[in-house]
């Protein structure tokens, strides 16, 4: 108890020097709050968006559809009656929100003017409208279940064969007999994604009129969205389990298995974390050690003092090292509370950061509020303070005695 | 057998590349409850004797013995916990903590020998205090004290723990030659009440006079051991 007064003393008899100390630390871990509260932020932003606009949570395919489709997509289908029986399954489990039906290929769209290859998605346009909704119709409207030769085309498709809503194109595409196949398609939307790759190539369209063009009635995928991203482990497992008692031949895959873009901003975005970490933790070391160097120089009359009145060794490193502490504590709360003030003023002012690369549109600016990362910069800082103050506190105990009692 | 022995003790400090002996071949006895004057001119090795009775620095040859321990054989743990038992010390600068008040300072040495209770500590400080008349500053931190305040707060201190040795160097030597005389006076006297042997090291020539045992040293050795038989044991004037 003492030892904790006479270090709070300590630090409040010497104001200049412990705010300095402070204030590193404080300029440090609010950084880390804030800037790893964005990291998480991109990282959640980017997985919903990836997840709601492309791949949904779990995609579940007829077994041998991953290794095979590219060679024979036919052979690997869904029929109607397992597509049904797959979703009745996904509807007894906990956290799945809504099920959707897909048939995907690819296929040639023009006009009489010009064409492109497409990537087409035929879907169920009502739960479809659901999983994408990080989607955004830019023109037109949504599909419609009732408008069959109804297609939403993405930005970049719209643009590169010119066309705008309501305009009326053909779509070829191959049955699976192999036989060219063509239907007519109207223009309803325009629509933007997260990934502009993805917005030159892609259009949707209603899965009926896509299954009339294929001339077949079953779906390549039947994509699963939860309530809860957190919760898809424990759904795996749900659909492990049941498809197993029920012999489904089904495989499933997960969103980030399909989502190589994902991991690799991630791992980027760790390393930027990582490297600016680094930085402030070696800013914070030579702060504290500075300081208490300090300390220690400035107070060898009084460790002379303490060390004659039969303060022993350790006495000494534990009055120092609490000091440290003390201050490393002071610093990291104060930079956490701090960082999430700042984190919580950043969020309210809702400013709007421009399209990432390989992004059609801009988000806005949003910090997370990371608990695990609060508390392991709490836990750095405090290591870090242990080790920079163990040295001069080790030096000061190792005094000699006499020689710290003649100090001025 | 005498409370401290000091035995062909001798002491070499190195100054670069030269080796200094600060002390050759001292001997003295001390008895339990003596009241010892050390002096000499400046490099005479007082303080060095001082400090290595005080088991505040290690000596080359020689032995000292303090209340039948050797404190040759003891280690830096051992040697810190003996001073924190049996040593108050006295510095010429008072050497009080800032940080703490004048009750806080007090108490530090009962803390760190552990050897009473809470409230035991409170009680033995508040009488200490009281018997340096200081008991109505108690509250007040050492930069808001005057020097002679300051060396009683160091006496009371000194002697709180009731230690068997009490080492002052130079205790008055930043003080006036009136303060100064309280402030010796206070502390025999204090220190004949507790029973503590006190070894004083001083310039002052009028202290050496009066003394009742003077030991004077030169380029480290004695020169005079005087023992004066004084004619009242337990009279201290305050001036």
């Amino acid at each position: 108890m003492y030892t904790l007064k006479v270090a709070w003393r300590n630090i409040l008899r010497h104001k200049r020097r412990s705010i300095f100390a402070i204030l590193t630390i404080v300029v440090g871990v609010a950084n880390i709050v804030m800037f790893g509260g964005f990291v998480e932020a991109n990282y959640i932003g980017l997985r919903e968006s990836i997840i709601r606009s492309q791949y949904g949570h779990l995609q579940i395919h007829q077994k041998g559809y991953e290794l095979n489709f590219r060679q024979e997509p036919n052979q690997y289908r869904l029929s109607p009656e397992s597509a049904q029986q797959v979703q009745a399954l996904l509807e007894t489990i906990p956290h799945v929100l809504i099920t959707s039906r897909r048939l995907e290929f690819t296929g040639l769209l023009g006009n009489e003017k010009t064409s492109r290859a497409a990537i087409i998605r035929g879907v169920d346009p009502d739960s479809e409208a659901l999983i994408n909704s990080a989607l955004t119709i830019i023109e037109g409207v949504d599909l419609d279940p009732d408008k069959q030769e109804g297609v939403i085309l993405g930005e970049g498709l719209a643009q590169g064969i010119n066309a705008k809503v309501g305009d009326r194109l053909t779509l070829l595409g191959t049955t699976v007999n192999g036989v060219m196949n063509a239907v007519d398609v109207e223009v309803v939307g325009i629509f933007q994604s997260f990934a502009k790759e993805y917005d030159d190539a892609a259009m949707m369209m209603v899965l009926e009129n896509a299954q009339t063009l294929l001339n077949t009635q079953s779906i390549d995928t039947v994509v699963v969205l939860l309530d809860d991203t957190l919760a898809l482990p424990e759904v795996v497992r749900a659909v492990a389990r049941e498809s197993q008692q029920r012999q489904f031949d089904i495989e499933w895959i997960e969103w980030f298995r399909l989502a190589n873009f994902y991991q690799k901003v991630v791992d980027l975005y760790n390393g930027f974390f990582l490297f600016i970490n680094l930085v402030i933790y070696v800013v914070v070391l030579f702060g504290i050690s500075n300081t208490m160097i300090v300390t220690v120089m400035e107070r060898t009359f009084e460790i002379g003092t303490l060390r004659a009145m039969g303060m022993r060794r350790s006495g000494i490193v534990t009055q120092f090292l609490t000091e440290g502490i003390m201050l490393a504590s002071l610093g990291a709360i104060l930079g956490i509370a701090i960082g999430i003030a700042f984190t919580w003023l950043i969020n309210s002012l809702e400013i709007m950061m421009p399209a990432p690369p390989g992004s059609s549109k801009g988000y806005p600016l949003r910090l997370e509020y990371v608990e695990e990362i609060w508390l392991n910069s709490v836990s750095i800082v405090l290591i870090i303070a242990f080790f920079a103050t163990l040295f001069p506190a080790l030096q000061a105990s190792r005094k000699a005695i006499v020689d710290a009692l003649r100090h001025v | 057998m005498s409370f401290i022995q000091v035995k062909n003790l001798t002491k070499y400090y190195q100054l670069g590349k030269n080796s200094i002996q600060a002390l050759k071949n001292v001997s003295m006895n001390i008895d339990e409850g003596e009241q010892l004057f050390l002096g000499g001119p400046s490099g005479s090795g007082k303080s060095t004797l001082l400090h290595i009775i005080g088991c505040l620095d290690r000596y080359d040859t020689g032995s000292v013995t303090i209340d039948g321990r050797d404190v040759t054989l003891t280690n830096d743990r051992e040697m810190s916990d003996f001073r924190a038992f049996n040593i108050g010390f006295v510095f010429q600068n008072f050497n009080l903590l800032p940080v703490l008040n004048v009750f806080e300072n007090v108490q530090y040495p009962l803390l760190l020998s552990r050897a009473i209770s809470a409230d035991q500590r409170r009680k033995r400080v508040k009488e200490i205090l009281e018997s340096v008349g200081l008991d109505a500053h108690a509250e007040h931190f050492p930069n808001e004290l005057s020097g002679g305040q300051r060396q009683r707060v160091a006496i009371a201190r000194a002697l709180v723990h009731k230690p068997k040795l009490l080492i002052a160097d130079e205790p008055t030597a930043n003080l006036d030659s009136t303060t100064g005389a309280v402030i010796m006076a206070l502390m025999l006297d204090l220190s004949l009440k507790h029973g503590s042997t006190v070894i004083i090291c001083t310039h002052n020539q009028e202290l050496l006079v009066q003394a009742q045992r003077c030991v004077m040293l030169r380029d480290g050795e004695v020169t005079n051991d005087i023992v004066t038989q004084i004619q009242s044991e337990n009279t201290y004037v305050y001036a």
